[in-house]
């Protein structure tokens, strides 16, 4: 990934009378990430996106988008930018080509019924192309929101909770379509999202915010993914284990004991030395496995 | 243009934009069978009083009366069915959510609210045509042309070939009254994220500023020269025999000064405006 900065905000805050929405929120975004966008509901994270697509004003803090202040020349900025804030929402009593129509003027492209059926097809549209989008479902109106926020081709994506409303077979569309995107057409994609384990899985830089401001940032595997597992261990004789792996000197930060599980906080790479050292000690070990680390994560710090 | 296109496209997409269509041509064809079935009840309800002073000779139950008859009774209503469509112009999309993907598209605000004002100026010309058209029209197709009678103050009889001019100017001057309530509407539904609330709060307004207008206290009648709705009937000054033009005058500045008011108004809450919907 490149070191380039696409989104640069530094002192955001916002309030809503004396709901402080975004408070001092600092947050980078570089050129080719897919950057998740976590917090729990009313973190701030609508807000923060909201203000980086002028619709809603901050009261002050910098925001630098492609190197420019966003409020210099809001319109260049929004020209390189598709966005699905919220659900997305249409003009339901016309079909979705002419939503699209419609929605392309505002972003000053003329484009052919051809090129609309062609973004529609690519996300699974192109039989309702001219069904009234008020017939389409949740997850119709999603993929909907795709096509529309694509349709320029953009170099920043936002797409704001993207997975909601899709079966697991649009979930896993959806995902291979946001990779492609970013590794085929090179666009920076930030996603604010609650499906944990889709972050997990396609982002390569995070956030995680809470009542407004940032909690951490950074690269995923280094934010969740080594450092501080939680591993659960079924044994034969748990709380013996329990005992002996607490007074042990492996390299772990924590151990506890819940019903006949033993939970470990430790590094991805303490596990080996872990199960060697149960099995040494005459232990049956029936199995390891890795708890959400993502989840774990982001319950801890928000 | 395009976005002014589009504009208009979308109030035409919107059921709601042809209900007034739709009751001015019911109430329209009704009050024409009434008419035309019942011309002399008619012609004794618009002459009322003056049947002991004067007799009256010749066919006056014709278009020119129809037409007149209708604007008498409908103009009141009319700012009904406008602000059902001018008050759900912006709030409707802030109801809807579609603002959130328009706005974040690289257009202007102000784009957005001038081309919103130019689709419901459109709305506004298109439902005062179908109007006269409708009753205009279908007055001379039905009863025939003829000398018009006008009870106001006076008596006045036109000429049946010096009738159409001042209702022309009369529909013109009505565009423009309406256009102010469009404006009052379009205001208010820059302001209020619901357009029920918008559309409910403009018919209020018009109620109590034309009960203002029309009520003679000292203090409001102070007021009342600078309220838009004492010259929502200014369009009856086009059957005078003798055109007070420069009273026409004043009251078009008036009436425009108010829909440039709203509009600037509009423009400032709207450039403001957060979109959290």
């Amino acid at each position: 990934m490149s070191s380039e900065s696409i989104v640069k905000i530094r002192g955001l805050f916002k309030n809503f009378d004396d709901l402080i929405a975004v408070n001092n929120l600092d947050m980078d975004v570089r050129k080719g990430d897919i950057y998740g966008f976590l917090g729990p509901n009313g973190s701030g994270k609508s807000t923060t996106i909201k203000v980086l697509l002028t619709l809603v004003k901050p009261e002050r803090g910098s925001i630098k988008v492609f190197d420019e202040e966003l409020n210099q020349n809001p319109k260049k900025i929004l020209s390189r930018i598709g966005a699905i804030v919220e659900k997305p929402s249409f003009y339901e009593r016309i079909s979705a080509i002419k939503n699209l129509e419609v929605l392309s003027a505002y972003s000053g492209i003329k484009k052919t019924k051809e090129e609309f059926l062609k973004f529609l097809k690519l996300v699974g549209l192109e039989d309702r192309a001219h069904s009234q989008v008020k017939t389409y479902s949740s997850g119709m109106k999603q993929r909907l929101g795709i096509a529309q926020s694509i349709m320029h081709q953009p170099d920043l994506l936002i797409l704001d909770e993207p997975f909601a409303g899709l079966d697991p077979q649009g979930v896993r569309d959806m995902r291979k379509l946001i990779k492609a995107l970013n590794s085929e057409k090179d666009m920076t994609i930030i996603i604010s999202s609650h499906q944990l384990d889709e972050i997990e899985s396609i982002a390569n830089r995070m956030i995680i915010i809470n009542r407004g401001s940032a909690v951490c940032e950074g690269n995923v595997s280094e934010i969740v993914g080594r450092k501080n597992l939680t591993v659960r261990i079924e044994v034969d004789l748990p709380e013996d284990a329990y005992k002996k792996l607490k007074s042990s000197r492996l390299p772990i930060k924590g151990v506890s004991l819940e019903g006949n599980v033993l939970k470990v906080i430790c590094a991805h790479e303490a596990i080996p030395f872990i199960n060697q050292y149960l099995h040494l000690s005459g232990f049956l070990v029936f199995g390891i496995s890795k708890e959400k680390a993502l989840e774990n994560y982001y319950l801890t710090y928000t | 243009m395009r976005l002014y296109l589009i504009e208009i496209y979308k109030v035409f997409t919107r059921r709601r934009s042809y209900i007034g269509f739709a009751a001015i041509f019911f109430v329209v064809i009704l009050l024409l069978l009434a008419v035309n079935y019942e011309g002399k009840a008619v012609l004794d309800f618009v002459t009322k009083n003056l049947k002991d002073a004067f007799s009256f000779q010749g066919n006056l139950v014709n278009g020119n009366l129809f037409a007149h008859i209708v604007l008498r009774s409908l103009w009141v209503h009319i700012p009904l069915l406008v602000v059902m469509v001018t008050g759900d112009l912006v709030s409707g999309e802030y109801e809807s959510g579609t603002f959130r993907m328009v706005l974040s598209r690289p257009v202007s605000r102000f784009t957005i609210i001038t081309s919103k004002f130019v689709a419901g100026t459109i709305y506004v010309v298109l439902i005062v045509l179908f109007l006269a058209v409708m009753s205009l029209g279908l007055g001379y197709i039905f009863l025939g042309n003829g000398d018009l009678l006008v009870t106001k103050d006076t008596i006045n009889i036109f000429n049946a070939d010096d009738t159409l001019w001042r209702f022309a100017l009369a529909y013109l001057f009505g565009i423009l009254s309406m256009l102010t309530v469009a404006a009052l509407s379009m205001f208010l539904s820059t302001v209020f994220d619901n357009s029920i609330t918008a559309i409910l709060s403009s018919l209020a307004i018009v109620i109590v500023l034309t009960f203002l207008s029309t009520f003679s206290v000292p203090v409001i009648v102070y007021i009342r020269p600078f309220l838009f709705t004492t010259y929502m009937s200014g369009w009856q000054a086009f059957f005078d025999f003798s055109i007070n033009y420069q009273q026409i005058l004043i009251e078009v500045i008036v009436l425009l000064v108010h829909i440039i008011t709203f509009y600037l108004l509009s423009l400032f809450v709207f450039l403001k405006k957060d979109i959290l919907t």
